[in-house]
């Protein structure tokens, strides 16, 4: 919206006039539901019969799908309370305080995601093995996450937002921003809940579409901050600080680096499983591609060649379709089940 | 809660890359104002709350990409269970996050 967001009360440590304040007033505002009062409010009773109706191959859809997002909100979340929070005060950085006021509020919205797909999973989806027991942030991650190329996606994004949060380097932030809020968030998130916007009628999932509404809002709040982040970091590399020299670079090289990865989450829910519900890996792929000229180019002003990105999308599509995938998820699961069992003898 | 802590843009526009608009103003209107007497709000507060959630970005004119991909991004056309309009499902979206 083309907003004039002006709060009524002014501070003195807090400046009530910095956009950050905004997003963060605006998260306390709605970004706060209650996921447990949705649960009440909508119950569960129309997800489970419409999941009982459903074939086993368009179940596995939907399971792999929901995986995605499921250990992808952990570890959005784990990396934001940790490595984004303290990115936030690096002296690189204007409004400090505001921003950090707001990743708390970003933290806290990624937990509530998790939140609800866990229980979820557990409340609707628990006729087989959902594999959803074990935290991705120790290291095992869904059989599907990680059998496919997504799990590098999320590999990528801890080691550039722990680097970013351990130098401050104003290339490193941007680096970091780019695969957390816009690759993550403003692309994979968002072609996620375009497919699930196209379920069709008999996959009729009232709670499951409700809840990813409200995320989907919250997600609009993260790729914001995301996008302000990286004008801020852009404006002042193109002032001519020497400190922010690369800083386009940076953005540009981790789209090319991420988005053969992002590719495979759209594989993963459609052509992996033959696509019983329609999803259409094309459609995932041209939702992709639009999102990455609206941010990139449009909003950044940067100039993402086109041809690159169909490029290594074609070729890494090219790679992972010679894979036996189920032969490769089986690997997964037997490597998972193996985990379980260190963790019930109390390690990791 | 409601938004009355800020003053916000009220004005509901058609997204760039968004879904269409397939409600008339007149029904948008109507439907702000009976969300506004059954919550408890001004209807000015219900709206400046709509905008935002179909759309928290802070250009400064329209936008480049929807930011609310299932509300107000053309994923909304697709959805067989929404409203079909990007105002009307942030309006409902609005009253139930009011709820819980």
């Amino acid at each position: 919206m083309s907003q004039v967001l002006q709060s009524q009360y002014s501070g003195q440590r807090v400046d009530t006039g910095s956009k950050w304040y905004t997003l963060f007033q605006k998260g306390v505002e709605l970004g706060t539901w209650n996921v447990e009062k949705l649960f009440d409010e909508i119950g569960f009773e129309q997800d489970r019969a419409s999941w009982e109706a459903l074939s086993q191959d368009e179940r596995d859809q939907i399971r792999y799908l929901i995986s995605g997002f499921l250990d992808g909100e952990r570890e959005v979340a784990g990396d934001a309370a940790t490595n984004l929070q303290r990115i936030m005060g690096a002296p690189c950085l204007d409004e400090n305080t505001e921003k950090e006021m707001y990743m708390t509020m970003l933290t806290l919205t990624e937990h509530k995601h998790t939140q609800f797909l866990d229980v979820y999973m557990q409340e609707v989806m628990d006729d087989q093995d959902n594999y959803n027991d074990l935290d991705p942030r120790r290291g095992t991650r869904i059989p599907v996450v990680q059998a496919t190329g997504l799990g590098e996606v999320f590999e990528h994004q801890g080691l550039l937002t722990a680097k970013a949060a351990n130098t401050l380097n104003p290339v490193d932030i941007a680096k970091a921003a780019t695969n957390y809020h816009l690759n993550v968030e403003g692309i994979l998130a968002r072609v996620g809940a375009s497919a699930i916007s196209r379920f069709p009628e008999r996959a009729d999932f009232p709670l499951l579409n409700y809840a990813f509404k409200f995320v989907s809002t919250d997600e609009g709040r993260h790729i914001t901050h995301g996008i302000e982040l990286l004008k801020e970091l852009i404006e002042k590399e193109e002032a001519g600080n020497p400190q922010f020299q690369g800083v386009k670079q940076g953005i540009v090289e981790t789209l090319y680096q991420d988005v053969p990865y992002m590719a495979d989450f759209g594989y993963m829910f459609t052509d992996a499983l033959d696509d019983p519900l329609g999803l259409d890996f094309n459609e995932v792929l041209m939702r992709g591609g639009n999102l990455i000229d609206g941010m990139y180019n449009e909003t950044l002003g940067l100039d993402i060649d086109y041809m690159e990105v169909l490029n290594v999308v074609r070729d890494r599509y090219l790679e992972i379709n010679e894979w036996d995938i189920k032969q490769r998820v089986h690997e997964q699961e037997q490597h998972y089940q193996r985990k379980r069992g260190v963790a019930a003898d109390g390690g990791v | 809660m409601g938004g009355s802590e800020m003053a916000l843009d009220r004005e509901l526009r058609e997204l760039a890359r968004g879904a269409e608009f397939t409600a008339t103003d007149e029904e948008v209107d109507r439907a702000i104002e009976e969300a506004a007497e059954e919550l408890g709000e001004s209807p000015e507060s219900v709206r400046e709350n709509v905008a935002y959630i179909m759309d928290s970005t802070f250009e400064e004119e329209g936008v480049s990409t929807s930011f609310n991909e299932m509300v107000s991004g053309t994923s909304l056309e697709d959805d067989v269970s929404s409203t079909g309009d990007p105002r009307l499902e942030a309006l409902e979206m609005y009253k139930l996050r009011q709820r819980i």
